[in-house]
């Protein structure tokens, strides 16, 4: 089972100019030279709430991920990371449901994700209304669904959906939309602690 | 912070915007009909009945982090705020609208002073920015909204609308306002060089970035 790690922070002020070439000369190749997990997606939070700074890494298991994460490695990126930026944190994810998984490769595009709390009563009416409705509505507005995790450790809301189109105007014509509004009203019948944020390329690797 | 509220914006001629009053909350699930119809017979007609603040945006949050739905009031003063919120018929249409919501919370906003506030007319979907700006930044923030934010993003489509200060109720201190006529060009905005540039300059001056995108329910118009 694949996992997800997201790293989420703030630059500090003052350290752009040393974070951009840490970023790309060192903390991302050195944690891919170490096989357990590929960063695919560094983004910034173009609306919602920060950190504003994002990053994606991908593995193909939780064990990789906390092999990654426990080692000496990680620990030192994430010392010589600390002096750069500010309001660290991270996400695992695990898969909630078994989308044929993307190929490990550089993600392109813009990303709409939204986060929210199935409520207990609805979790079976919201797997067919998310499977049946809402992502085909979504996918005729040129917005195809990519993921859909589990928060395994980490801030809730415990559901992420990541949302993926080629441009940012689809996003801006699928929020217009008054059927898409009416179906977010429909899902916001089924979870709680609902939110979104919308991600552009952050310039550093997939631009 | 030491600023003093000094806008006063007529709205159709009698009422002066001195203080906006924020109310969020989530539509119970199942409720929405019933909200609907509550906020649109009774609560509304009811808040601006008792003549102390006007109800002029209906917004669900199409981006940014909940509660989805937000109601945004205009009064002459913070004082005029409060003594709706004393009044027995305020306290009785919450009462009822509390059967139908929750995560309810709410803000008081003062303006900063450092412009006019607007109430744009017809349909419009919002922009905002919040944040807390760093003390010891302040003067070259300031300059930094007025020669830089402000016209940039007027630049890119969207009219700044209002800076406000979080007088009572929870952060971030800050909420800068946009306004235009659609999401789309909200997306472009935030798609173009020039706003990724905006953005890394706020950065320097300021902290607990974070912005919202609203769309209009069509409650209010």
């Amino acid at each position: 089972m694949s996992a997800k790690l997201i790293q989420y922070w703030n630059i500090r002020h003052g350290c752009m100019g040393d974070f951009d070439p840490f970023l790309t000369r060192r903390f991302i190749p050195r944690i891919n030279e170490t096989g357990l997990m590929q960063i695919m997606a560094s983004w910034h939070t173009a609306s919602g709430e920060g950190p504003y700074f994002v990053v994606e890494g991908i593995s193909d298991s939780l064990g990789n991920v906390e092999s990654l994460v426990m080692g000496s490695e990680f620990a030192e990126l994430r010392q010589e990371l600390s002096h750069l930026v500010k309001d660290y944190r991270t996400k695992l994810l695990v898969p909630r449901s078994f989308l044929k998984a993307d190929p490990i490769e550089i993600e392109k595009g813009f990303k709409f994700t939204q986060h929210f709390n199935i409520n207990a009563a609805d979790i079976y009416a919201f797997d067919s209304f998310f499977n049946e409705t809402y992502v085909p509505h979504l996918q005729k507005r040129g917005v195809a669904l990519v993921g859909q995790w589990h928060v395994s450790v980490g801030a809730t809301p415990y559901v992420v959906i990541e949302t993926r189109a080629g441009t940012l105007a689809t996003f801006g014509e699928l929020l217009e939309n008054p059927g898409y509004q009416r179906l977010t009203r429909d899902l916001l019948n089924m979870v709680s602690s609902y939110g979104c944020k919308i991600l552009v390329p952050s310039g550093h690797l997939n631009a | 912070m030491g600023d003093v509220p000094c806008i006063e914006k007529s709205i159709d001629g009698d009422l002066k915007m001195a203080a906006k009053f924020i109310q969020f909350f989530d539509v119970l699930s199942g409720k929405e009909d019933e909200f609907l119809h509550f906020a649109a017979k009774n609560y509304i007609p009811g808040i601006h009945e008792m003549g102390l603040t006007g109800i002029i945006g209906s917004w669900h949050v199409a981006a940014g982090e909940g509660p989805y739905c937000i109601l945004e009031s205009v009064a002459d003063s913070v004082g005029d705020i409060k003594r709706l919120l004393m009044e027995e018929e305020f306290d009785k249409l919450n009462h009822l609208l509390h059967f139908l919501v929750t995560n309810y919370k709410t803000k008081i906003l003062a303006p900063t002073g450092h412009m006019k506030e607007e109430i744009p007319s017809g349909i419009n979907y919002r922009f905002n920015h919040h944040y807390n700006i760093h003390t010891a930044n302040h003067d070259e923030y300031l300059r930094f909204m007025a020669q830089k934010y402000t016209p940039v993003m007027e630049s890119l489509g969207i009219k700044v609308i209002g800076r406000w200060y979080a007088a009572i109720g929870p952060g971030p201190q800050i909420v800068v306002e946009g306004s235009c006529a659609g999401a789309r060009q909200i997306l472009q905005a935030i798609g173009s060089p020039e706003y990724r540039e905006l953005t890394a300059g706020i950065f320097s001056l300021v902290d607990d970035f974070g912005s919202k995108i609203l769309a209009p329910t069509g409650l209010v118009d």
